[in-house]
């Protein structure tokens, strides 16, 4: 009750302010480059990893990412960053 | 590029991670936060990875933990390299020696370059009280702009100078300043004459000539006016070449006796502490019948330190006594040409000697007393002032 009450406040505050709606911690941000290169901010932990999927968990529900040859070029705390050829990103809801 | 030169600085290790199908290593690892890099999927249930040397001991004890087989596939980085070097021990010894060995001789100064003048030797003793000169030490010299001010400041001939100090090399580039156009005169005055002659010849540039060829003028006399005939003064200015005479008195001896080395000598060596000098290096005692002794001091220095030594070469040449008997018509000829360079250096100008004449002479005690005659043709002119006056009198 309390943490929805607390959401409800930010996302207000967000609108109200017109804050970018990336800034709110609990939001992933994913960039694509082409489909060579995607960079996922915010993220919780890699659920499954092959050289055709990966399935990352976010804050709500998960993102995968299907295509070729994908390699995790770089995983730190905050970011992740997949290289290969993407053929398509799918979200599912928690 | 940061991120790799650190990356190299803390080296990092290729791992392939075996029998691990759910790759429970990798979630392990990003839960503890370990950065990764490049993780490759492969076939059958085996992934590489690639992480920084201070997270291997993590990386092995996830991997026991879940007992996956771990293979290491590469490494790179600094702490390899040192690893791989602290065993050769001579090449690391040749690295250390060329690393000091830069830093010593990038300490001198190599190369001086003074451009923009034609007399680079002021500048380079100015540069030389500065410590700047090939084989000086650099962390002597100040810096550009106060090399610059002191070299202004020691050069009044320029008018600018540019000190770039560029590694061990040092360029200097100097403009000269250039002087001015002498100030035109228009003051009024005279040309009197400065000694009394008989007048050669007259070149006036300005003012009137008031004396002709052949006549004699006494000391004072105006030679070139600067009034002229309207009444109005000039700055007068030309050349009266007369002909002047001179008696000069010469004692010349007889008899005069001079050295000559006959260039053998022996080498005396001292080291003199406070004052006394000990003998160090040297103690031959040649056999000659005349000598002359020439010393050297050099005062013994440690860095700048000025030790209270000085080193004393002492040189004792042979010498060879030369006696000669002048007769009378060499000595007259001698006194001559003394009395001719003696007048002449009291002249300034130009001015040449037309005749001598010797008025008397007389040999007494081994000596010649001569007086001798000379007549020289030159400028007597003089300027002298003229007092602001009203032009009509």
């Amino acid at each position: 009750m309390k943490r929805q009450w607390r959401e409800r406040t930010e996302r207000m505050a967000a609108e109200l302010l017109e804050v970018p709606k990336d800034t709110l911690e609990h939001v992933p941000r994913i960039t694509m480059i082409g489909n060579l290169q995607i960079v996922i901010d915010n993220y919780r932990s890699i659920l499954t990893f092959e050289g055709t999927s990966v399935r990352i968990a976010l804050a709500k529900g998960e993102v995968a990412i299907r295509g070729e040859e994908l390699v995790l070029k770089v995983i730190v705390s905050e970011q992740i960053v997949i290289e290969g050829i993407i053929f398509g990103v799918d979200f599912r809801p928690a | 590029m940061a991120v790799r030169i650190s990356e190299f600085l803390s080296g990092s290790v290729r791992a392939r991670i075996i029998g691990d199908p759910n790759k429970k290593v990798l979630s392990a690892l990003i839960a503890q936060e370990v950065p990764l890099y490049d993780v490759h999927s492969l076939e059958d249930h085996r992934y590489d990875l690639t992480l920084n040397l201070r997270h291997v001991w993590a990386l092995i004890a996830v991997t026991r933990e879940i007992s996956a087989k771990l293979r290491f596939l590469d490494k790179f980085g600094l702490p390899f390299v040192l690893w791989r070097a602290g065993r050769r021990k001579v090449f690391l010894a040749g690295a250390a020696f060329f690393v000091a060995a830069l830093y010593v001789l990038s300490s001198f100064i190599w190369h001086v370059q003074i451009a923009g003048t034609d007399q680079p030797e002021a500048i380079a003793t100015a540069l030389e009280k500065l410590h700047i000169y090939p084989g000086g030490l650099l962390y002597k010299v100040l810096d550009q702009d106060s090399v610059q001010m002191a070299l202004l400041d020691a050069l009044p001939d320029i008018s600018w100078i540019g000190v770039r100090i560029s590694g061990t090399s040092v360029y200097v580039r100097v403009i000269p300043r250039t002087p001015l156009a002498p100030p035109v005169h228009t003051e009024p005055q005279n040309i009197v004459a400065a000694d009394p002659g008989v007048v050669a010849n007259v070149l006036a540039d300005h003012g009137q000539a008031l004396v002709k060829p052949g006549q004699f003028v006494p000391q004072g006399t105006v030679l070139i006016s600067g009034i002229l005939e309207d009444g109005k003064t000039v700055h007068a200015d030309g050349q009266v070449r007369a002909i002047v005479w001179y008696r000069t008195d010469l004692t010349l001896p007889l008899q005069t006796v001079v050295d000559t080395l006959t260039g053998a000598y022996v080498q005396h060596d001292y080291l003199i502490i406070g004052g006394l000098p000990i003998q160090v290096w040297g103690f031959s005692h040649p056999p000659y019948k005349y000598t002359e002794i020439q010393s050297h001091d050099t005062p013994v220095t440690m860095g700048d330190v000025r030790l209270p030594l000085v080193w004393r070469v002492e040189k004792v040449y042979e010498a060879q006594p030369h006696k000669t008997v002048w007769t009378l018509k060499s000595l007259i000829d001698r006194g001559l040409h003394f009395a001719a360079k003696d007048v002449l250096a009291g002249l300034s100008g130009e001015a040449n000697v037309l005749r001598q004449n010797v008025l008397q002479r007389k040999v007494e005690h081994g000596n010649l007393y001569m007086t001798v005659w000379t007549e020289v043709l030159q400028d007597i002119g003089t300027p002298q002032p003229i007092a602001s006056q009203p032009a009509k009198q």
